[in-house]
Order: C-alpha cells, then structure tokens, then sequence
C-alpha cells in the first residue's frame, strides 16, 4: 500500500498552501520552524500557491532549511504555475502527492494543512 | 447520525474553506482519490462553502416576458421557480462527488452541513450525499475516523 518514505520520519506534516504574497502563508512557515527548533520532527509540504515559496529568495525558508527540515513542493502545483524544477532553492525537491501518502494517513503524524 | 458516520474511516477530510470549497477543489480530488488509489477509506466533511459543491439549488429564474425591471428581479412576482439537477456554481467537483459516491460506496462518503446550506437558501444536496446538522454529531465522524485532516484553515 505504501512504498519508501522519501520525506522523513514521522512527526508533523505542515501543508503550506498559501503563497508569499499572504502574510499568514510567511508565519506559517516561522511556525514551522520554531516547532523543529523545539525539537519536533517537521516536514513542510508546499501546495497550490505555496510552492511560491520554492523558488526565489524568502528568508522563512531558508531558515527552515537551516534547520535540517525536509521541504518538499508538490510537482502539480509547480507545474500548473509554470516553475521548473530547476529554479527551485537548493534544498527544496518537487514531489508528487503519492510520495507524502504515508504522512497524511499515518495517525501518528499530525497533519496541519494551512 | 447515519451508519456511513459509525463505520470505520482510515481518514476524515473536514473541508472549511471557502478556497478548498471553490477553486482549490481539485487538490481535495487529488487527496480523495490518493486514499481511494491506495485502498483506503476517506469520509469528507464539507463546512461553509465546501457545501455549495452539492448543493442543487432551487433558483428562481427571470421572467422576461412579464418581469418590468427586466434583470430577473421579482417585481412582478411570478417568477417561476427553476429547480436544477446538478451542482450547478460547480459542476465538475459534483461530477466528481457523484461518481466516487456511486463506484466506491464503502469507501467513500461526503457528508454536508445543512445548517450551512440553509444560512443562504434551502437547498437539497446530490443524491448520496449525508446531512448533518452543523457540528452537532462532528464528534462522532472524528472518532470514528483514524484520522481527521482539516483542509484549508483560517
């Protein structure tokens, strides 16, 4: 049913889906990494207008980047946006949906879809 | 609260924004069908505008031939009511609905909030489709699910 993990170990997924032209989209992601830097297990998962984030120079990212979170772009989003692969920030990798599968229906990691 | 609501769900979908409830419909597609993809069960619960994906409205269409203003007002009074057959505002989100309501009947369910409904204007919803009313029994669907995602947020 599920195949390898590519996007870490349990903990919290935290789904960005709002893009850095909205305020609440750049807390988030503060939020995201004040909760890796207490210790929890993050993996932040960028969606719709989120994957905005992947690309360009946003210094919410890359402080979580700093911080050893795993940062994944959804590959629909990307392409329904026009962004390649290849301008996303170093660090960040474009996946499919299927590839976070085992976080979203795992009861073990709680799911916060911003 | 209905038998679909008692039975075992690998994952409850709450849907309460308006974003996922309109424009945005097509990831809440994408998760429903990763978890039917995958053999799972998933149960979505549609709040505030998620609702109008189902609704089948009852509309009052324009009488042009009697109506004075001309734009559909009721100044006249005998606008005839038109009564649709399919989420109307939506139309590929209820197809949508519809079909993995009517191939997947264990394991897919979509419940709707009539008291959201009924906030603009009575409606009835697809067939297949669960009411509830508000968030009186939400407890219940979120026990029995292993799991309650809430998709969108404030």
């Amino acid at each position: 049913m599920t195949g390898p993990d590519p996007v870490g170990p349990p903990g919290q997924l935290l789904v960005e889906s709002r893009g850095p032209g909205d305020t609440g989209g750049a807390r988030f992601l503060r939020a995201a990494s004040h909760l890796a830097g207490a210790g929890t297990p993050v993996t932040v998962y960028l969606v719709d207008d989120g994957v905005g984030f992947a690309h360009g120079a946003h210094a919410e990212l890359a402080d979580l980047l700093a911080r050893g979170v795993r940062v994944v772009a959804d590959g629909s989003s990307l392409v329904r946006r026009g962004v390649r692969a290849d301008l996303l920030v170093d660090g960040v990798s474009a996946v499919e949906m299927t590839e976070i599968e085992s976080l979203v229906f795992d009861p073990a990691v709680k799911v916060v879809w911003h | 609260m209905s038998d679909a609501a008692k039975r075992s769900w690998d994952l409850l979908l709450v849907v309460t924004s308006d974003r996922y409830g309109a424009e945005r419909f097509p990831t809440v597609r994408r998760l429903v069908d990763l978890a039917l993809d995958s053999g799972r069960s998933v149960q979505v619960w549609a709040c505030n505008y998620a609702n109008m994906l189902t609704e089948c409205s009852t509309k009052t269409a324009p009488a042009a031939d009697v109506c004075c203003a001309g734009d559909g007002a009721a100044c006249c009074g005998v606008n005839p009511p038109v009564t649709t057959t399919a989420a109307g505002d939506h139309p590929a989100a209820a197809r949508f609905i519809e079909d993995r309501l009517a191939t997947h009947p264990e394991r897919f369910s979509w419940v709707a909030c009539s008291t959201c409904s009924a906030d603009r204007e009575p409606v009835e919803h697809l067939p297949g489709v669960l009411t509830e009313p508000s968030f009186a029994n939400f407890r219940s669907y979120v026990d029995a699910a292993k799991k309650t995602v809430y998709v969108g947020g404030a």
